[in-house]
């Protein structure tokens, strides 16, 4: 199956007045029909970023800098003239942002908001563009849809709130759904809801699904392929059960265990030391150095390219050079 | 329990909190229940921890006991004495003994002030800064893991788990006895969470601590906590040891809040069978008749839209406020 999506050495700076800042860096891989990517990091890893110059929903101005390619169905998204990314943008790549309070107008009623990308898409009129809005908000659960149509987001809890963003985002079937921590601020019951529904809106539409969080546990039956990012590149990639059988990179390790798990009372967490660097000055050599606990004299010094550990599987460390 | 005549640092005897809302501008006002006949205790030296989704009301639980709040009705006990009706000076010296860690480190710190200046208000409002001041916040910005280049730095200098840090440390200056924590950790990263988790530990192991750990978040609970309280609506539905609770659930609750954790492994996250519940929880404006759980839960009978269950003991140590369930689980496994 051709890929949907394909980006390949995606890097993404801002100039400041302390000098550029690397948000992404190198990053590639792709993405085919029905198929769910995991893009796992710690805040100011780039995950978001990268999410955001996918849609070019980053501001066009020189301080920004976009390189490399963003393929879509074989087109290059940045080269699009913005006319053009405007008929994909929530037509056929659709976005779930983190948090639904701040992403929903407060001003216009849940109904309108998720007519909009039917009457600007599709063309349809008003009375069917909310026909059709009470249909998805039904569809993605939410009881009472018709009358809940002349809610303002404020009347909403944060899970319908979630549920309302969801449906906004699945109006015209998109071919790729890209969810920026789409549970991060709920309940862990309303959390589970949510991941089920998008589990099974998938099965149904058989869209792509970027699924971007800084927690492993979350997207654990979640995903096919798992990215994990830290400070701007992909640091590991591979499939789900590669990378939970054999994490090879430190950072992955070191994010693996320390999530506290339910079933095994251990009396210290493993954390990770330290914090993620300032990207305005990275550490030398390989960026994970500082807080690696199995760091070398040349970790320092090098950077370490992307090993191919076989099966798709690979990862940047020093350590797998001799595997 | 209550026979056993165990003397808990802090007990809380049937309170109850209201609020009042008013529907549109004109409407008659409502009572809000947050709290309705909380009844829990915490030993010395251990963790109890407080489990719920959000606006089941356990963080008005967390400030009513550290008395940033007054109940509207019941007792608060510390060390078996009555507390809530305290004011002036032996409030102070209460607050002394008592401290809170609050959720958002983003919210709680004044973005005016410096980190040297918000840990030494403490020492300054209960008149000891002139003492050992000085020596005492060095050596608990060290021990909170605060480098002393940093107590000149404001809040928004630092990162979210550095900024939990100063609440911390804050917090922890005057040596208090009991800490509550409301959410130390939901606003950060997994990695920094983990940090944060074994500070608490530590501190807990050094100076001799109570906790109470108020949180959403099972697996979080679980590695601190001794006795666990799931709340819903306002209300205690199960009470128990920790191992106890993970075990054997005896509520419906609380089996679907426990199977909603996600679990760190897609092979044993594929195998096992989740409980999703339907809906939110309820407004506590218009609560359900009969058991607050009903309308979500799997094993609800025509009873149960009736008869308000009460907290009874299942086993030593454990209570739960569900008659229906454990039947139902028994016909099952047998």
């Amino acid at each position: 199956m051709p890929p949907v999506l394909s980006i390949s050495n995606l890097k993404v700076s801002f100039s400041s007045d302390e000098g550029p800042i690397g948000a992404v860096e190198n990053l590639s891989y792709s993405l085919s029909a029905n198929q769910t990517l995991a893009i796992v990091g710690e805040s100011g890893s780039g995950k978001s970023v990268h999410a955001l110059s996918i849609l070019r929903l980053l501001p066009p101005s020189p301080q920004c800098k976009i390189e490399g390619q963003i393929l879509f169905h074989g087109k290059n998204l940045l080269d699009l003239p913005i006319k053009e990314m405007r008929k994909i943008r929530g037509d056929r790549i659709a976005m779930i942002f983190q948090e639904p309070m701040t992403s929903l107008n407060p001003v216009l009623t849940i109904g309108e908001q998720i007519a909009e990308p039917l009457l600007i898409h599709r063309g349809k009129s008003r009375a069917d563009a909310l026909k059709e809005a009470a249909r998805l908000l039904d569809r993605v659960g939410i009881p009472d849809a018709k009358n809940r149509l002349n809610n303002y987001p404020h009347q909403f809890s944060g899970g319908m709130r979630q549920r309302a963003m969801i449906a906004m985002a699945l109006s015209c079937n998109p071919e790729i759904l890209i969810a920026d921590e789409p549970t991060t601020a709920l309940d862990v019951t309303i959390q589970a809801q949510i991941l089920e529904l998008i589990k099974e809106l998938q099965k149904e539409f058989q869209m792509a699904v970027i699924l971007i969080t800084h927690n492993i546990g979350i997207v654990a039956d979640m995903a096919d392929q798992m990215i994990v990012m830290y400070a701007g590149r992909a640091v590991e990639a591979a499939s789900m059960t590669s990378l939970f059988k054999t994490p090879s990179h430190p950072y992955t390790r070191g994010l693996l265990s320390a999530i506290p798990s339910p079933d095994s009372k251990k009396d210290r967490l493993e954390s990770i030391p330290g914090r993620p660097p300032d990207l305005k000055n990275k550490p030398r050599g390989c960026p994970f150095s500082p807080r690696c606990p199995e760091v070398q004299a040349r970790c320092r010094e090098n950077d370490p390219p992307s090993f191919d550990l076989g099966d798709g599987h690979r990862a940047n460390c020093w350590l797998l050079e001799n595997q | 329990m209550t026979t056993e005549k165990e003397i808990f640092h802090l007990e809380a005897q049937g309170l109850r909190k209201f609020f009042s809302a008013k529907e549109g501008f004109f409407g008659p006002p409502k009572t809000i229940r947050a709290l309705d006949g909380i009844s829990l205790g915490v030993e010395k030296a251990t963790t109890l921890g407080i489990v719920g989704e959000s606006g089941c009301g356990k963080t008005t639980l967390g400030r009513i006991l550290c008395l940033l709040d007054t109940p509207s009705e019941g007792k608060i006990l510390y060390n078996g004495r009555e507390v809530q009706n305290l004011k002036g000076n032996k409030l102070k010296e209460f607050r002394r003994e008592v401290q809170i860690i609050f959720q958002d480190p983003y919210a709680s710190l004044d973005p005016r002030m410096t980190v040297l200046e918000i840990l030494k208000e403490p020492f300054i409002i209960h008149g000891e800064w002139k003492n050992d001041g000085q020596t005492r916040l060095l050596k608990l910005a060290d021990k909170c893991g605060i480098s002393k280049s940093h107590l000149s730095r404001y809040p928004h200098e630092f990162s979210g788990g550095q900024r939990q840090r100063v609440g911390i440390a804050r917090a922890l200056a005057l040596n208090p006895k009991l800490v509550v924590c409301d959410e130390p950790v939901s606003a950060l990263d997994v990695s920094i969470q983990a940090q944060i988790l074994n500070l608490l530990k530590d501190l807990q192991k050094e100076l001799g601590l109570t906790y109470i750990f108020i949180s959403h978040d099972f697996s979080v609970v679980r590695h601190l906590c001794d006795k666990i309280a799931v709340m819903y609506l306002g209300k205690i539905v199960e009470f128990s040891l920790a191992n106890e609770i993970f075990s054997n659930p005896q509520h419906p609750y609380t089996e679907a809040l426990l199977s909603a954790i996600p679990l760190p492994d897609p092979e044993k996250q594929k195998q096992r069978s989740r409980i999703i519940l339907s809906g939110d929880i309820p407004s506590p404006l218009s609560p359900p008749t009969g058991c607050p759980f009903h309308p979500r839960c799997r094993y609800a009978k025509d009873s149960c839209r009736r008869e308000i269950p009460v907290l009874e003991e299942v086993s030593p140590h454990h209570r739960a406020a569900c008659p229906v369930r454990p039947l139902a689980h028994a016909r099952i496994s047998s």
